[in-house]
């Protein structure tokens, strides 16, 4: 139970198959209380979420908001507050890919893609810190960024492209939020079998599929409970002196062109 | 579109098909070629190089390169390292690494140390480029070797840019990709390998040539804000991930 006492919100984990939902079991499997949040359509989904954190005798509740609203987000960090009193642990997860390529763009496909996955994290990151650095106890931020931060893919440039930003804002947020002892990292997971991928055109396929597993090192795709325990090593204490780093998980998806 | 004619290059390090093709280039770009090469190269390969001056020394003495250099005036430097072997990690050996990182590594520092100083004492800056390869940036299978000490050489004219620009001299490497030279044969020479080279963004394998006119851009007036970089030239081979198999499936014994 290291994280006994802790208050974790964990962004984008309404899925039971999603990375965020893996974060969350992680932690609040050691101790941690937690704050899952999602998109408002997702709300009957969050409320299952808590309801099995609460079965695993974890101490939960749900946030349900749209992250590129400024309003929605303060009103997240404040629904933390009113539940625990503190917040120690910000995994800033939600994100959302689309596959179009780059002369298949489309002005709306832009514009969600940003919001979500450069505009909200932002939001998120700055309102948490806020509430840290009030209450001066320091603090942990993870946002859940891609391989795409350094490996790109054809069919994905604007995704890649945001991933990318993050990749440069947790560089600049983890010097700016240093002097007040809040590391911000972020993760790179490879290919997960989320509910997000589902839909990936290069998925569709048992002979895909077996492509994709055939071009990573380890030859298999990751599990959400990978990606969660990078988080938990980001926010432990043996990672206390750790802070801008990107750990991509990938089985080795991005050492190279090819695997062996 | 470079004219370089008020330019010597003096081509440093060991003879390659690969430094030849980057010496033709600037030949037509109307550079004087100064080759000074390891006594140790395959002297095979002069007969691929552009007219010029051609110089036998030895690499591994730093004071006799200095003695050879000073009779010499150049503007531009290129650094040919010249050691590429395909050998899994497994069966790499203590002799490869020592060849690996004394052709590679410190053989290059010290003609691009001796290179520098000749240039300072000529008081008007000047260029140095390395010569390198897109593995010391994306490991490939069986380049373990090649890659770090390419890696490592990178580092060192990183900092050789930051040392050397308060003399005007810009230092700066060309990675190249795959190219129909002799490094890529094991690749190029087996059939049914890079045959169709539809891993590579731009469709085809570079030439020497390629890395000669991009040698010449940072060698010329046009690039004269650009020191510490690491251009590749590479067709966009490193950008992305391919699903095939690799076309070089190893020597693993």
């Amino acid at each position: 139970m290291r994280l006994k006492n802790k208050v974790a919100l964990v962004t984008g984990a309404a899925s039971e198959r999603s990375i965020g939902w893996g974060i969350a079991r992680e932690l609040a499997s050691d101790g941690a209380a937690i704050v899952i949040n999602d998109i408002p359509a997702r709300r009957n989904e969050l409320e299952e979420r808590v309801g099995q954190l609460n079965a695993m005798g974890a101490n939960s509740v749900m946030a349900p908001s749209d992250l590129t609203e400024p309003a929605q987000v303060e009103q997240m960090i404040d629904a933390c507050i009113r539940a625990f009193g503190r917040l120690d642990i910000v995994c800033s997860n939600a994100g959302m890919i689309r596959w179009e390529s780059f002369l298949d763009i489309k002005p709306a496909t832009l514009r969600a893609l940003v919001d979500i996955n450069v505009k909200g994290n932002m939001l998120v990151c700055k309102a948490a810190a806020e509430q840290m650095i009030k209450r001066g106890e320091g603090g942990r931020i993870v946002v859940t960024s891609s391989v795409q931060t350094y490996f790109h893919f054809p069919i994905t440039p604007v995704y890649g492209a945001t991933k990318h930003a993050m990749h440069i804002f947790v560089g600049s947020l983890a010097l700016e939020l240093a002097p007040y002892n809040i590391t911000v990292n972020h993760i790179g997971p490879g290919w997960v079998q989320t509910q997000m991928n589902d839909t990936s055109p290069e998925l569709q396929t048992e002979a895909s599929i077996q492509s994709q597993k055939e071009a990573i090192p380890l030859r298999r795709a990751g599990t959400t409970e990978e990606m969660a325990s990078a988080v938990a090593y980001f926010i432990s204490k043996e990672a206390a002196y750790t802070t801008g780093a990107y750990l991509p998980i990938d089985g080795g998806l991005s050492i190279s062109k090819y695997s062996y | 579109m470079f004219d370089l004619s008020d330019q010597t290059v003096l081509m440093i390090g060991e003879l390659s098909d690969l430094a030849a093709g980057v010496a033709a280039v600037f030949k037509e770009a109307g550079a004087e070629i100064l080759v000074v090469y390891n006594s140790t190269s395959d002297p095979n390969l002069l007969r691929l190089y552009p007219d010029g001056t051609y110089l036998e020394t030895s690499l591994y003495d730093p004071i006799e390169l200095a003695s050879t250099l000073a009779n010499y005036t150049f503007q531009t430097v290129v650094i040919s390292p010249g050691w590429f072997q395909h050998r899994s990690f497994l069966d790499s050996n203590a002799s490869d690494i020592e060849n690996a990182y004394r052709i590679n590594f410190e053989h290059a520092i010290y003609s691009a140390q001796s290179a520098a100083k000749r240039l300072i004492e000529q008081g008007e800056g000047g260029v140095i480029l390395f010569l390198s390869s897109v593995v010391s940036k994306m490991p490939t299978v069986e380049t373990n070797l090649v890659g770090s000490s390419l890696a490592s050489l990178e580092v060192i004219a990183t900092m050789a840019a930051v040392d050397l620009a308060q003399y005007g001299i810009r230092v700066n490497v060309v990675a190249a990709g795959w190219l129909e030279n002799s490094w890529a044969e094991p690749l190029l020479g087996v059939e049914g390998r890079m045959k169709e080279p539809t891993d590579i963004p731009l469709g085809k394998v570079g030439s020497t040539k390629s890395v000669g006119q991009a040698c010449c851009f940072l060698a010329s007036p046009m690039a004269e804000y650009i020191t510490g970089v690491v251009l590749p030239v590479d067709g966009g081979f490193t950008l992305t991930k391919s699903l095939a198999q690799s076309p070089y499936r190893g020597t693993r014994q």
